[in-house]
């Protein structure tokens, strides 16, 4: 498979249904929160009926059997309901993690209720057929969880809440890890994998689980062999098998000491979500601007590459006999990706930069080429309900003395005010058969981090030290 | 020609019956004055038209001057403005043509000066531009293909677009030539083919220039516009390509037309300001031209990021106008 295939890992959530939107908004494939929407694409004769008892994985240890038998009452399945008419919108998972009957689950399994309660109801399901309605008490979407409290006082009160495993104990990768909740609302199940530790070049920590989750365990909880809560089933890789991810017990512990005794939230949550991204933003931008730009090798200019530890990035080149055009290319991107609904992530940065060489081509084609691919970029569309339409700035700049075309294009958010995503495209401009672009993407910063990370990543290009004497 | 008249009179002028184009249909000598101009056999002139009556006005010349008298009719005769009603008098000019009911009319005297006779267009040079014009567009096409295309290209895909474009340059003016054929019964072949062959390489440079020229002097607006334009050129040739065919309508054409390219002008960039916020669709100048072709000199990387905080202003009032509050589509997939 290309390196562009399996593009990156991420820990945010993607909601399955929306998918295809997601792929053809972004370059490179994700991981996909495991939020389920709707029916499957195929009910197979062999998919088992949503019966609770009978989990779907044919050979399970006698832990996991025992396991699953003393969390059963804990779990839940929590359900997005379309206001006024019954039908569920999309279906995750979450579990019982205090006497008071409070429920973690993920922020994105609860958003679309959280930020439209006017539209969309919660609703849980226990594994004995009980069901009532939720309210949502706190989120925290950059971790990508959320405390839910039935409605009804009392309500799920009294189950003996699961607890979490305690943080100085650490995990050796390798460790049996039992994954707990309804994927595609089939019926409760239990997922037997290992823990990896943590994933690499993630901005939040993010456990790496060897086992598969499918949509609908978003929020269902991961125990360590004696039943404690080690993580959140949060997403999973569908280009890859067995990657999924898990986030941290210790957020939602955090979470939940914070937000236990909050009234539940009533209107729109828009303004704490803009509030937890201006964290996250101001964070992001101070780690970016912190780290030092490597230099891409080329030959005659210095091209501002992130850290390899700090960000992935892919590569490709034309093979070395073709005809004309040759380039190579490099992209690269921060996960960190926040949820925002089914089809809006932000809180992320990228770079990319192509290098081409037009020796083969002559001067003009060289041209021709080089303005194609000048022009072959998208800023979004004329806008949404989410965000406005690109407005751009664009000049020449110069960076000790070599000339570049820099355009700056900006859209913001509509729903989060002070949120803005910023995108700088540069050309070289000096020489007239080769040349270097470059692109960056900061989603979802403020406007002043939107200036500085622009000029920080102008900053970034010049002269290769070993073409000092071409100034 | 016009119904016989008695012999051996001096032949003092020729009433003019006028085509819808104003080009003469039929000429009555006149050899005595008065004349007079009517339905009716009596008249001198006579005019197969329902909308005069049997004797509808009376042409004379008192003092060397000729002059139109209107007799008893529903619909008078007009002069220019002016409409004359029964026994009003009006002196007209060389040349002015008078309206008898729905016939248009003119009078030539042995008196009126004769303008002089033009030179034909010099077939040569007729011919020059004729070759000269779709041979460059020819060759504009197949530079745009050697342009976007790799070295070591096969020569009949350059032969085949030359032939192509020829050849489309060919059916499009043939369409506009059966106009030609259809208001003024010929064909004006060759001139269509000038005019199209003129106006799609004057496009095809505006299309290539104004990047060039945004490039160069580092200014966006030429780059901008290159798209409308293209338009305006293109729209400017199927004017050219009407007032081959309707030459007597030259002004009221190129009025209209005009009109429409502005009206349709405005509406483009009102909706895309409505849309986008932006007059063009164009975000930033594409064109990377060699660097030998530009003049603009950089600025600094801290002034261009002083300048870019200007966005923030149009960016925030956009956000506001339409946060969410109008009917939203729904979220869902289902």
């Amino acid at each position: 498979m290309p390196p562009s295939r399996i593009g990156r890992t991420a820990t945010d959530e993607v909601d399955s249904a929306t998918m295809p939107r997601m792929t053809r908004a972004r370059w490179l494939c994700y991981a996909v929160a495991l939020l389920f929407v709707g029916l499957p694409d195929r009910a197979s004769p062999q998919a088992i009926p949503a019966q609770a008892e009978t989990p779907p994985t044919p050979v399970l240890s006698a832990t996991a059997q025992r396991l699953y038998e003393d969390a059963r009452p804990q779990l839940l399945q929590v359900r997005t309901l379309l206001k006024g008419q019954e039908s569920q919108v999309s279906v995750g998972s979450g579990f019982i993690v205090s006497d008071a009957g409070h429920v973690l689950t993920n922020y994105h399994v609860v958003s679309q209720a959280a930020l439209h309660p006017d539209r969309y109801r919660l609703v849980y399901s226990a594994s004995d057929h009980s069901q009532g309605a939720l309210q949502v008490l706190a989120f925290d979407a950059l971790h990508d969880l959320a405390l839910v409290k039935p409605a009804a006082a009392g309500a799920l009160a009294g189950h003996r809440p699961l607890s979490f495993h305690p943080r100085d104990v650490p995990m050796s990768q390798g460790e049996r890890l039992f994954s707990l909740g309804n994927p595609l609302d089939i019926g409760f199940a239990v997922i037997e994998g290992t823990y990896n530790g943590y994933v690499e070049r993630s901005l939040y920590p993010t456990i790496f689980f060897s086992g598969s989750l499918n949509p609908g365990v978003s929020g269902g909880p991961t125990l360590d062999q004696q039943g404690r809560v080690i993580g959140v089933n949060v997403s999973a890789r569908r280009d890859g098998e067995q990657v999924s991810f898990l986030v941290p017990a210790e957020f939602a512990e955090d979470l939940l000491h914070r937000g236990r005794d909050l009234a539940p939230l009533r209107a729109a949550a828009y303004g704490e979500l803009t509030r937890q991204l201006l964290v996250h933003q101001s964070m992001l931008t101070d780690r970016f601007l912190a780290q030092h730009w490597r230099h891409a090798m080329h030959h005659q200019y210095a091209v501002p590459l992130p850290q390899e530890d700090f960000m992935r990035c892919w590569g490709s080149s034309t093979s070395g006999d073709e005809k004309g055009w040759q380039y190579q290319r490099s992209n690269c991107e921060l996960d960190s990706h926040v949820f925002v609904s089914g089809w809006l992530t932000t809180g992320y940065i990228s770079t990319r930069y192509e290098a081409y060489d037009g020796h083969k081509l002559g001067v003009l084609r060289f041209a021709n080429r080089y303005s194609a691919s000048f022009r072959n970029e998208s800023f979004g569309g004329p806008g949404n309900k989410d965000l406005t339409g690109p407005q751009c700035h664009e000049r020449y700049v110069d960076r000790a003395g070599l000339p570049l075309r820099a355009v700056v294009c900006m859209t913001a958010y509509k729903k989060l005010p002070g949120l803005y995503n910023a995108s700088v495209l540069v050309a070289t401009v000096d020489a007239s058969q080769v040349g270097v672009q470059g692109r960056f993407d900061a989603h979802g910063v403020s406007f002043d981090n939107a200036m500085k990370l622009s000029a920080y990543y102008l900053e970034g290009f010049g002269w290769a030290p070993s073409s000092q004497k071409r100034q | 020609m016009g119904a016989e008249q008695p012999e051996a009179a001096v032949k003092l002028a020729v009433v003019e019956i006028l085509d819808a184009d104003g080009r003469s249909r039929q000429v009555v000598p006149v050899s005595h004055w008065p004349i007079a101009i009517g339905r009716s056999i009596e008249c001198d002139v006579v005019l197969d038209d329902p909308y005069t009556a049997p004797h509808h006005a009376t042409l004379d010349e008192r003092e060397g001057v000729l002059g139109i008298e209107a007799a008893g009719s529903l619909n008078g005769v007009s002069v220019g403005k002016r409409l004359l009603k029964a026994h009003d008098r009006l002196d007209l000019m060389p040349g002015d043509v008078f309206r008898v009911g729905g016939t248009k009319l003119r009078v030539r005297r042995a008196t009126d000066a004769l303008a002089p006779e033009r030179t034909l267009p010099d077939a040569r040079t007729g011919w020059v531009s004729l070759v000269v014009l779709p041979v460059l567009l020819a060759l504009w096409t197949a530079a745009e293909h050697w342009l976007s295309t790799d070295p070591g290209g096969r020569s009949i895909d350059y032969l085949t677009l030359i032939i192509a474009t020829v050849l489309g340059l060919a059916v499009w003016s043939g369409f506009w030539s059966l106009g030609s054929r259809l208001f003024r019964q010929r064909f004006d072949y060759w001139t269509h083919v000038r005019a199209a062959a003129l106006f799609f390489f004057a496009a095809a440079v505006v299309r290539a220039l104004l990047p060039l020229v945004a490039y160069a002097l580092g200014w966006e607006w030429p780059s901008r516009i290159a798209y409308l334009t293209n338009i305006g050129v293109l729209w400017a040739l199927v004017l050219a390509h009407l007032t081959i065919m309707l030459p007597a309508r030259r002004k009221v054409l190129a009025i209209a037309m005009g009109a429409i390219f502005v009206v349709g002008t405005s509406l483009y960039l009102t909706r895309n300001y409505q849309t986008t916020h932006r007059m063009f669709p164009e975000l930033y100048v594409t064109m990377l031209a060699p660097p030998a072709v530009r003049l603009a000199a950089p600025t600094a990387i801290d002034r261009f990021i002083d300048e870019t905080r200007a966005l923030k202003a149009g960016l925030d009032r956009q956000a506001k106008e339409d946060d969410g509050t109008g009917p939203e589509i729904d979220d869902d997939d289902e």
